[in-house]
């Protein structure tokens, strides 16, 4: 079995897929990919499913060995990748050999970057999701994000079947994945590369759409306004559960900051009683007590996630309509291709 | 069952919520708890997770695959025949709970508080039954209803950086245990050797919404004995049947 050896692990680099679903109602986050649009292009790039685990590394990238020959494909942030130290390039299905070292240098722009192999990776699931929750020490490698050292087993995939394009390597990666849950990557991926217009860009400043929350008159008609008229900094207090920001106060009518304790759903905008609105992100808790004044769209959400501390949010109004067509439009396009 | 008003709210593109009311109370919780237990007969596609909690049910769901007007639709006709429907008995999850000494180091202080004997206060907490209200928070915590008010206390003025998993604790009119070793300010007057919530048994968690809790005392020897039992897996977590379960319909 082909695996990865971890030389350097970078700030927080981890195993996430879509998520971990069904079990909200006891508690536990979804968790997964932060920028599900970028894990999902990943993984379509060598013939994985859309949801499959891939690794997540934020801010700065980690540098891997690999053991076995596979395809990989880097998607997200924007970096200078290389291989062996020869520029590779992003948004693409490179294939790697026994030996071959990636890095990444100069982060352009972005925050996290996904990084798919061929058959994902052979960790076990964990309430049907190969996601980690580093919070509760569950899923993806040991609970934990990677570390020196660490050597992480990939999935492997079928090679055997018509039309998978193989890098040449190893007997053993010849053989077809029989039995194996993991390693799902059974068909030849539809395109090697994705159009650049497909990649969204990410900047220091976004405009983030989104749909008026439960509790939209909590707020007096000015908070709304700041809410949707100022721009919104996502500050240092921001990670994985939730980005906090902080501009103009959002002013909630008198007395009306709390809620009797409700569910959170992705990308749910809450407003405490100083007025600072947080966004939360996937592995947020699944209830809370906070006026919810909106909710950002799903379509918004690789612009989001890949939004640093220092960034700026610029909200804005949209219907669930909209919101739809945009995120099946996408969904169109990414299948399509 | 009364007539209740249902409120359809949409919270972004990937869940709704449904509320049944705007107060804390068992029958605006039950009313909640029969929409989960319908629509999840259902099986409706595209549903990923339903969030029940103390007034709501928030349903979320996969954009991509459904439209968020035809699964209202699916949604509105199954809620429409919730007042003939009854629940089954709800269950009372028996937990043990070794009081006091280290285990419950704020057991004396919420005994001086409300001008009780420590007794008093195992008492009094082991002898009522708490509804699970809601899920949340962290993984297994769970939102109890029903403690007796002679007992509640405020929270610490400055929070432990460490509680340990299992403990059982007061903050104000609630009580509650830790499921996860967690920073915390609840005033914490024992332990349970119980797990909440185990990621490698089935099924993962102790609790469901809608049990009931029933604490009981138990001395170091019986503790470790459990703790011994929970650990191997031979402990049989003690269930019963609450013969009214809040909906008026004694069975």
């Amino acid at each position: 079995m082909a695996t990865v050896i971890v030389h350097k692990a970078g700030l927080l680099t981890m195993v996430q897929d879509r998520g971990r679903f069904g079990y909200q109602r006891y508690g536990m986050p979804v968790s997964g990919a932060m920028d599900v649009f970028s894990l999902e292009l990943a993984n379509l790039l060598v013939g994985n499913d859309p949801g499959d685990a891939c690794l997540e590394a934020t801010i700065s990238g980690p540098e891997l060995e690999f053991t076995g020959s596979t395809w990989i494909a880097i998607t997200g942030a924007v970096w200078d990748p290389h291989l062996n130290g020869q520029g590779i390039p992003m948004n693409t299905a490179v294939d790697v050999r026994p030996g071959d070292r990636l890095g990444f240098r100069g982060l352009r722009s972005g925050c996290r970057t996904y990084i798919a192999f061929a058959g994902g990776i052979a960790v076990p699931s964990v309430m049907d999701s190969q996601s980690t929750y580093l919070r509760a020490g569950i899923g993806g490698f040991q609970g934990r994000g990677l570390i020196q050292g660490d050597e992480l087993p990939l999935g492997t995939y079928n090679a055997l079947l018509p039309g998978n394009e193989l890098p040449p390597g190893e007997a053993t990666d010849l053989l077809p994945s029989d039995g194996l849950t993991l390693g799902k990557a059974k068909r030849k991926p539809r395109r090697t590369k994705i159009p650049e217009g497909l990649i969204p860009e990410y900047k220091h400043e976004q405009t983030i759409r989104v749909i008026s929350g439960p509790e939209v008159h909590y707020f007096e008609l000015a908070g709304l306004r700041s809410f949707l008229s100022t721009e919104y900094t996502v500050t240092t207090k921001s990670d994985r559960m939730g980005y906090r920001l902080s501009g103009e106060p959002i002013k909630h009518k008198e007395g009306m900051t709390n809620i009797i304790s409700a569910g959170i759903s992705l990308g749910t905008v809450q407003v405490p009683g100083d007025g600072q609105p947080i966004i939360l992100m996937a592995d947020r808790q699944t209830s809370g007590g906070y006026a919810r004044i909106a909710n950002v769209i799903t379509a918004d959400f690789t612009l989001l996630a890949q939004m640093r501390p220092g960034d700026e949010i610029r909200f804005t109004e949209t219907t669930l309509d909209r919101a739809r067509l945009f995120c099946t439009d996408r969904h169109r396009v990414i299948f399509g291709i | 069952m009364k007539e209740v008003t249902l409120k359809y709210i949409p919270s972004g593109d990937s869940a709704f919520i449904i509320k049944a009311g705007d107060v804390i109370s068992e029958e605006v919780n039950l009313v909640v708890r029969k929409l989960l237990a319908r629509f999840e007969e259902e099986n409706i596609p595209g549903v990923t997770d339903f969030i029940p909690s103390y007034n709501e049910l928030m349903v979320c769901y996969d954009p991509v695959t459904v439209d968020y007007r035809q699964l209202l639709g699916i949604f509105k006709k199954c809620a429409a025949d919730l007042g003939a429907m009854t629940l089954p008995d709800a269950g009372v999850v028996h937990v043990p709970v070794l009081y006091g000494g280290e285990e419950g180091p704020d057991l004396h202080y919420v005994a001086e508080y409300n001008g009780l004997a420590e007794e008093d206060v195992i008492r009094i907490h082991s002898s009522a039954d708490c509804l699970v209200y809601m899920l949340g928070f962290t993984p297994g915590f769970c939102y109890l209803g029903g403690m007796d008010k002679r007992i509640a206390t405020p929270r610490q003025e400055t929070p432990r950086l460490k509680i340990p998993a299992g403990s059982v604790g007061i903050a104000g009119e609630q009580t509650g245990i830790y499921p996860m070793e967690s920073p915390g300010g609840w005033q914490l007057i024992g332990l349970t050797p119980l797990r909440l919530f185990n990621p490698d048994s089935k099924p993962e968690f102790l609790f469901n919404a809608g049990d009931y809790i029933r604490f009981y005392p138990i001395d170091k020897d019986e503790f470790e004995q459990i703790a011994a039992g929970v650990a191997d897996g031979t402990y049989q977590v003690r269930r019963t049947q609450k013969i009214d379960n809040g909906d008026g319909n004694r069975t």
